[in-house]
């Protein structure tokens, strides 16, 4: 794990959570359960993915 | 590679779930329509891309709405109820023994009575999608619908707004930090 995982998850579940809103509010989808939970379990699982991948800051 | 592959399947199951929102059908054999601020509305109005539109930053706005049903009316109760998330708000009821067994009915409804029922007030309604499932029972049979209600308005224009703008952009921010290797 070469990124911070804590932050990528705890980062992207309100990410997720935010654009959950974001999409009702501009008319794309409405608050559904699975929208305003999956949204940020989504979000929380690709915050992990990309906190162990870090693909930014490496040193070559 | 496969962490790459890994990322871009969840994106796909994200945006899968987004549109299988919008799949509403009416149960049961009912009927209506409500005409709101001159366009009538109806069982077809149950997507995300042909929503009811509700002005509601207009006041004194009432949409007159008409329905029946196609079994046994007495003893009928009904309700209809906007979704958010888990939760839902009951905004309308109606209902009552119904000895006469009248299958169809017809009415206004203020869209001050709407804002009323919300949670918040009527300043701090985001504008957005909403789905309102709408229920009637009654002794000979039952019906279950769901519509797609629009409310109209900006979306900087409410507090909810510019606040789920900035956490969006706050935390999607914080999510790319993550995404920075540490030094070892």
């Amino acid at each position: 794990m070469r990124g911070r995982p804590i932050l990528g998850f705890i980062s992207g579940l309100l990410f997720g959570f935010f654009v959950a809103l974001l999409l009702a509010q501009l008319g794309v989808t409405s608050l559904t359960t699975s929208v305003l939970i999956g949204l940020p379990i989504v979000g929380a699982l690709v915050g992990l993915l990309l906190a162990s991948w870090a693909p930014f800051g490496r040193r070559r | 590679m496969r962490r790459k592959v890994l990322l871009v399947t969840f994106v796909l199951l994200a945006l899968v779930g987004i549109a299988a929102v919008a799949n509403a059908s009416v149960t049961g054999g009912c009927t209506g329509s409500a005409v709101v601020d001159g366009i009538t509305y109806g069982p077809n109005n149950d997507t995300a891309a042909n929503p009811i539109v509700i002005p509601l930053d207009k006041s004194g706005v009432t949409a007159a709405w008409e329905g029946s049903v196609p079994f046994q009316n007495t003893n009928d109760h009904g309700t209809a109820s906007m979704v958010f998330g888990p939760w839902t708000v009951q905004i309308a009821e109606w209902g009552g023994a119904n000895s006469e067994d009248k299958r169809s009915a017809s009415g206004t409804y203020s869209l001050d009575d709407l804002t009323a029922k919300l949670p918040v007030s009527k300043s701090l309604v985001p504008a957005g999608l909403y789905e309102v499932t709408i229920t009637h029972a009654a002794d000979g049979g039952q019906c279950k619908g769901t519509v797609m209600v629009q409310i109209k308005g900006d979306l900087l224009s409410s507090p909810v707004g510019i606040g789920t703008v900035a956490g969006t952009v706050v935390t999607g921010l914080m999510l790319i930090g993550s995404a920075f290797a540490r030094r070892p």
